[in-house]
């Protein structure tokens, strides 16, 4: 009897204790619109049935892994934070999606996806009804150009993707052979889409500030058959830099073709696209060691480029993932689990509610240095909503593996084959 | 134009391309001058062969080409036993019925095959991926060889079975008149299902022999069939030697205005020659008029 007393009025002691402290917490602490408890409904868009589905359900995974991680640590302000998932499989059906999570769910805020086209038409959506947009992965320059206040990108974009394929000309090959960028000959292809094209058109835009004049730009549509047409053009055209936009089935032909034809590109440098792909180390075998790209560091950011905190992150992002889909995160879970990760941890809390305004003016007010974020990114988003401090990196195709190569800051490995071998002085595939 | 070496490089590119689109279109042909079956899952048969090599190749280590061996004759045989009920249907069926069965066919295949292996690109490596033969002053891709080699040799085959054998004149006597065919003792329902047979395992040998060239994805097939309609069609409907012909100039037509106009300007010229043709020749070029009613040349 005596005992239980006793534990009782220990309890309500503490139960004291505890209210004091929170009063007094209180006045110090960001005005709490989140209800202390209960869920908070996040919408998300992805493609997960059809053709994008491979790389849209991947993107999915690492924003889970994302929402998991943060649930475990209590969630945002004590609200469990809740995915309510919808498939965006094109354009269209994104928006009729994008608007149902808005108008049926009553969603606040939506996050996604993968996919130029249907992340437009999401942004778009979400535009007229003003409610925030956080963008994964898709790369449309576009996308945080339209004026749109609410849609924020965390990632790299089309630009940023050029504008590293200019500077792998720039800081190693042109270097390396002892000439300046501007007497280069420099050829583009690409795939004709969209994403092809504006990549193109960033690619000149950097080169033009370089002062140089490309001597070819080739767009080409990816579903064909053959590309001999165009890898004799080059051989005949002799440019010392080709810079390539491809997706992954005209990546594997036009290699193949490149070879069968004997036409030795001096210097290749791709985008993280179809040379990206572990299927395209599948394809091209050994030939395809040497091929450079500009991406993310999907091989993996070295811990020691990232602040510790960011590092900490990283490891368990990775084991976590690994032990949920049974293979290492490639480039786009991995972007979809830093946005998430930073919307969830550093704008949310802050911003108390899913008040818009509030929401643009914490993501807004964000100054984080390189490294801050597991793709090595930092946080410093312009007027338009496109993190200005995202980039890529250099890649390469080393020995069947991916390595990043340049900065230096993010280099795993020296850069090699510069400049590429001629085939005959290559082995088998 | 001078005869310069990159000339001859792209017309040795149009005709191993040539012979690329021969190879998907026979069997298509062939169905089509004998049934009166335009079948839009053609692409289809040729996809899913494709992946039948492939999984082969990584599941079960085997040469494409030899895997080519057993996938085949089984198509073969699964066209003549599980499907023959479907194919006695197909061909009495109208011909909107017909166009709406095979291209619910082909969509239904696409899907089933993104939802057993996704929508990733395979391709795969075999130890002559890179091999080249030389004939004289050129260089060949000997896979891109083997395929010009049997498509000609199969569409040479397959025109002296027609003309020849006795089997071949009761098929084109079946394809002329079925009613008078079968008044003459000729067993039709057999012949259909034997060259329904046909046309699909000609497909599937086309999938396995572009399995060491291409990359396979559930929509892969469908990229092929598009132009093997466009040769068919130009060459003359249900025209093994139109089919040919049909071919050889798309390939031709694509290489060299890739050369000489732009990489993407391929495609326009083609369809260009394509209209221009069937302005003039409404049958395709060696099509005869009527022939969708007419029978196999």
């Amino acid at each position: 009897m005596v005992k239980e007393q006793k534990r009782g009025a220990m309890l309500s002691r503490r139960g004291v204790a505890a209210g004091l402290g929170s009063l007094m917490a209180a006045p110090v602490m960001p005005r709490r619109a989140f209800a202390a408890s209960g869920e908070l409904r996040i919408g998300a868009l992805y493609p997960l049935s059809g053709s994008l589905s491979v790389l849209g359900t991947e993107a999915l995974a690492g924003a889970r892994v994302a929402v998991e991680m943060v649930n475990e640590a209590g969630g945002v302000g004590g609200q469990k934070v809740v995915l309510v998932e919808a498939d965006a499989t094109t354009p269209a059906n994104a928006t009729n999606e994008a608007r149902r999570l808005i108008t049926r769910e009553d969603l606040k805020l939506l996050v996604g996806t993968y996919g130029s086209s249907i992340s437009l038409a999401i942004a778009g959506a979400a535009n007229q009804f003003k409610i925030p947009y956080f963008e994964g992965a898709a790369v449309a320059d576009d996308l945080t150009q339209r004026g749109y206040r609410y849609v924020f990108r965390l990632n790299d974009n089309a630009a940023a993707m050029a504008k590293t394929q200019a500077q792998a000309v720039q800081e190693i090959f042109a270097p390396k052979i002892g000439r300046p960028m501007k007497d280069l000959r420099i050829a583009i292809i690409h795939e004709d889409s969209a994403f092809g094209s504006s990549i193109s058109t960033d690619f000149i835009a950097q080169l033009k500030q370089a002062g140089v004049t490309p001597v070819a730009e080739e767009p080409y549509a990816a579903s064909t058959q053959d590309l001999s047409s165009l890898v004799l053009r080059l051989k005949e055209l002799k440019p010392d830099v080709l810079a390539v936009t491809q997706y992954f089935n005209d990546a594997v032909l036009f290699w193949r073709q490149a070879r069968n034809a004997d036409y030795n590109p001096g210097y290749f440098i791709s985008i993280g696209a179809g040379q990206a792909s572990p299927d395209y180390r599948r394809g091209v075998g050994k030939d395809g060691d040497g091929v450079l790209l500009a991406d993310v560091p999907s091989a993996g950011v070295k811990p020691e480029a990232l602040v510790p905190e960011a590092a900490a992150t990283q490891r368990q992002f990775v084991a976590r993932y690994k032990a949920k889909m049974g293979k290492d995160p490639a480039s786009h879970a991995t972007r979809h689990f830093s946005s998430m990760s930073v919307l969830l941890t550093k704008i949310l809390p802050k911003a108390g509610s899913l008040d818009p305004e509030k929401i643009r003016e914490v993501t807004m007010s964000l100054d984080e240095p390189v490294g801050s974020t597991i793709l090595g990114f930092g946080i410093k988003f312009g007027d338009d909503g496109q993190n200005t401090r995202a980039f890529n990196v250099v890649l390469q195709w080393q020995n069947g593996q991916l390595v990043t190569v340049w900065p230096e800051r993010f280099a795993t490995a020296a850069p090699i084959m510069v400049p590429l071998p001629n085939w005959a002085d290559r082995g088998p595939a | 134009m001078s005869f310069s070496p990159a000339n001859l490089d792209l017309l040795i590119s149009g005709l191993l391309l040539g012979a690329v689109y021969i190879a998907v279109a026979v069997g298509l042909s062939l169905i089509f001058g004998v049934m009166r079956v335009m079948n839009f899952a053609h692409g289809e048969v040729v996809m899913l062969a494709m992946y039948a090599a492939y999984w082969a190749h990584e599941a079960g280590g085997v040469d494409p080409y030899v895997a080519g061996l057993a996938i085949v004759p089984l198509v073969f045989l699964l066209c003549v036993t599980v499907l023959r009920r479907f194919v006695l249907w197909l061909v009495q069926s109208p011909p909107l019925v017909q166009v709406f069965a095979t291209l619910g066919l082909s969509i239904a295949l696409q899907n089933l095959a993104l939802v057993l292996w996704g929508g990733n690109y395979r391709s795969i490596q075999t130890p002559y991926s890179n091999a080249m033969v030389g004939l004289g002053p050129v260089h060949l891709p000997l896979t891109r060889l083997v395929v010009f080699v049997l498509a000609f040799a199969l569409v040479l085959g397959l025109h002296l079975f027609l003309k020849r054998s006795f089997f071949g004149k009761a098929v084109r006597a079946t394809a002329q008149n079925r009613r008078t065919a079968a008044l003459m003792g000729i067993d039709v329902d057999r012949v259909y299902v034997l060259v329904f047979a046909l046309g699909v395992s000609i497909a599937s040998l086309a999938g396995v022999l572009l399995m060491p060239i291409y990359t396979v994805y559930p929509g892969g097939g469908f990229q092929f069939a598009l132009i093997a309609f466009v040769v068919v069609v130009l060459g003359g409907l249900g025209s093994l030697p139109g089919a040919v012909l049909g071919g050889v100039l798309i390939g031709l037509v694509e290489v060299f205005s890739g050369y000489f106009i732009a990489p993407s300007m391929k495609q326009v010229v083609y369809f260009v020659v394509f209209i221009v043709v069937l302005v003039i020749r409404p049958a395709g070029l060696l099509g005869q008029r009527g022939s969708e009613e007419l029978g196999l040349k």
